[in-house]
């Protein structure tokens, strides 16, 4: 028994002296995600994009910074989809847990709360997942962003079917009542003029409804070419249910931002079928980068970690840390001031397409593509280079 | 004719919503427990309609009974050991418990059916009758029926049974009832169980048009404190008419007002009410006294 207990005592001692020899430096990552509560789905997505780069980089050996190898250390906190609890979370990692650099949660929302928390405090914060451009009108420093901000959304599906033969003339909008959806109607009015349609129907709901036959049956009366019905997937599922009801027959149903999300097609089945959107990502982007490889390829490892089919919240999540990291390793030490210049200034290629910030922290130039669903499928029809296929139009009847 | 198709919309949808809310108003009205955890009884009722058919292919309609039984057994278990702890406690240790319990229940929900939005799509959704330019699609013509049809047997049930009668009641005069030989904690374990159950019925008829998530139920929970305040606690028929008046209100009021204004005219109307009828469109004194 005594012998038994000393080789134990060994072999922990033994391990504990392997562990100090090959015990590597962490840079220490922070994030408040929504883990549970309504946005749990989008949250968990976006956290398993962080995890997917972190597993990958700290497979090659982690992130060079100043000669030195450091591995990635994520701290996750769960908001509970609650936008105060994520601006105490982020005020916990930065003062209790001391960590200087943040991952944003999903959602403008949330983007927009706790950047404010990180900007006070002066610590970078990256958001993968923030799309209101007011989240960029703060003047703020310290703040980068991955994504296409929602004014400009829309843009290129309006300016898709004006080139439709026959040209659609009526448009109506019917949008939920929050931050992001708000975002894509604004600028809907100034496309309709740009394209020479007319908006006859333009309102909003409020963020709990659930039904919508009433609007419906305006919006049905005046007969729209175009039907845009911007909400989250919830809302987007009712609402193509209560559009079949109602016999709406548009020539193109629009929506902002569930198109892309495998779990329409899983809710609705045929009924999803012809829906178009934008995206921010798509598996046929031809861009690359070394960790990553091109689109294609994340695809298949991340299917292979993680056993699902990422969509653009994991690959922007991806996208984004993956930029920090790189910003990490430019600045070459871990200090808050030079990793902020490393990404104001930063112009590189990633699998996520060319990456620069303007002054606002908002990367530049990047557009949305459009897909529609096709025998199921989430499909690319514009822009034609990346297209898999041209746009069903108009389309069929109920 | 826009608006008479919104004022057919508005019937459908205020027959549905007599079903939400009939559950609610039982518990208020016979036991003044304010039910928080309602809605959560609704989500878990659209889960098991969803999961049958996921399943099994088996119509959405005919899952019904199943998900009545399921929750009926929860809210009996719910009920009897952790509810009739506090029942005697303040009205305000329930009203906590319940929301603790709603808690609970959303997220054992979203641990054993993650929080994927989900939806019951039978191959005849959108099929409908048209009168004359005027849509009436099945699914919700159905689904207005069956909930109406579930409220006239608890109406059924409450008058005609003994059980019934002891529940009436008990919501009438706890101790007169208690004197004649009536057990009180049965009734309640009983009244819940049966709140459960048509919670669950609504909520399998719900999966029919929404989208499914462990969180979808709290909106149904407001819904039904609306729609049981306007129509009277505990009272049957006033569950109907407060189905409809908020139904009819939230379609006019969109088309005329604004569709952003929809929730808040169906509490405009609720305040209204409650000042000039305090009891609600068909309750009776009684039925809201409180009684601690």
């Amino acid at each position: 028994m005594k012998k038994l207990f000393l080789i134990l005592i060994m072999a922990v001692l033994a391990f504990l002296l392997v562990g100090t020899v090959f015990a590597q430096d962490v840079v220490r990552l922070g994030c408040s995600i929504s883990l549970t509560g309504k946005l749990t789905y989008e949250g968990k997505a976006t956290r398993d994009g962080y995890e997917f780069y972190k597993t990958l980089i700290n497979k090659k050996g982690g992130l060079n910074i100043g000669g030195k190898k450091y591995r990635v250390d994520i701290k996750y906190y769960d908001d509970e989809s609650n936008v105060q609890t994520s601006t105490k979370l982020i005020e916990k990692l930065i003062a209790e847990d001391k960590i200087d650099f943040i991952l944003g949660p999903y959602g403008s929302g949330p983007s927009f709360a706790t950047s404010a928390i990180t900007e006070k405090y002066k610590r970078v914060m990256m958001l993968p997942m923030a799309a209101s451009p007011e989240v960029y009108e703060r003047g703020f420093k310290y703040m980068f962003g991955m994504l296409a901000t929602t004014d400009i959304y829309l843009r290129d599906i309006f300016y898709l079917a004006a080139q439709q033969t026959p040209k659609p003339k009526i448009v109506a909008v019917l949008w939920k009542n929050d931050l992001a959806n708000k975002g894509l109607s604004d600028p809907i009015p100034q496309f309709c003029k740009d394209n020479g349609m007319d908006l006859v129907y333009n309102e909003k709901f409020a963020a709990g409804a659930s039904d919508f036959s009433a609007e419906l049956t305006v919006i049905k009366a005046k007969n729209p070419d175009l039907l845009v019905f911007l909400s989250q997937l919830e809302q987007f599922i009712m609402g193509v249910k209560q559009i079949k009801d109602m016999k709406i027959n548009a020539k193109m149903i629009v929506n902002g931002i569930a198109v892309p999300q495998p779990d329409l097609v899983k809710s609705l089945g045929k009924d999803a079928e012809y829906m178009v959107g934008p995206t921010h990502w798509y598996r046929t982007y031809r861009f690359r980068d070394d960790l990553f490889g091109d689109s294609e390829n994340y695809v298949k490892e991340f299917k292979q970690m993680f056993g699902y089919e990422p969509e653009y919240h994991n690959v922007g999540a991806s996208a984004g840390i993956q930029v920090l990291g790189i910003a990490l390793e430019k600045a070459g030490a871990l200090e808050v001031e030079k990793v902020r210049n490393a990404l104001a200034t930063m112009s590189v290629n990633t699998f996520w397409g060319p990456i620069q910030f303007d002054e606002k922290g908002k990367i530049k130039g990047r557009k949305m593509p459009v897909g529609q669903i096709l025998k199921g499928k989430f499909t690319l029809v514009y822009p034609s280079e990346s297209a898999e296929t041209k746009l069903v139009w108009p389309k069929p009847a109920w | 004719m826009v608006v008479l198709q919104n004022i057919v919309n508005g019937l459908l949808l205020g027959g549905l919503y007599a079903g939400v809310a009939l559950g609610f108003s039982l518990v208020w009205g016979v036991m003044n427990v304010i039910n928080l955890a309602h809605g959560a009884f609704i989500m878990i009722g659209a889960y098991v309609t969803f999961w049958i058919y996921y399943f099994f292919k088996i119509d959405p309609f005919i899952t019904i009974p199943f998900s009545m039984a399921f929750t009926f057994l929860l809210g009996y278990l719910v009920q009897k050991y952790i509810i009739n702890l506090v029942v005697r406690a303040q009205v305000f240790m329930v009203f906590i418990l319940t929301f603790g319990i709603e808690i609970f229940l959303m997220n054992l929900s979203n641990l054993i059916c993650t929080a994927d939005f989900r939806s019951v799509t039978p191959s005849y959704s959108g099929a409908g009758i048209n009168l004359g330019g005027i849509l009436v699609p099945y699914i919700r013509l159905a689904i207005c029926f069956i909930a109406l049809f579930l409220t006239y047997l608890l109406n059924l049930f409450l008058n005609k049974t003994k059980t019934g009668n002891a529940i009436k009641a008990t919501s009438l005069d706890k101790e007169a009832a208690q004197l004649v030989g009536v057990h009180i904690g049965k009734i309640y374990t009983m009244t819940f169980a049966l709140s459960a159950a048509v919670a669950g019925a609504a909520g399998s008829l719900i999966a029919i048009i929404v989208a499914i998530s462990p969180y979808m139920g709290g909106v149904y929970t407001f819904k039904a404190a609306l729609i049981a305040c306007l129509g009277g606690l505990g009272s049957i028929p006033g569950v109907i008419a407060g189905g409809l008046v908020v139904g009819m209100a939230e379609t006019m009021g969109s088309q005329f007002i604004s569709p952003g204004y929809k929730e808040f005219i169906g509490f405009v109307l609720l305040v209204f009410i409650l000042i000039m009828r305090p009891e609600g469109i068909m309750g009776k004194k009684f039925f809201a006294v409180i009684k601690h």
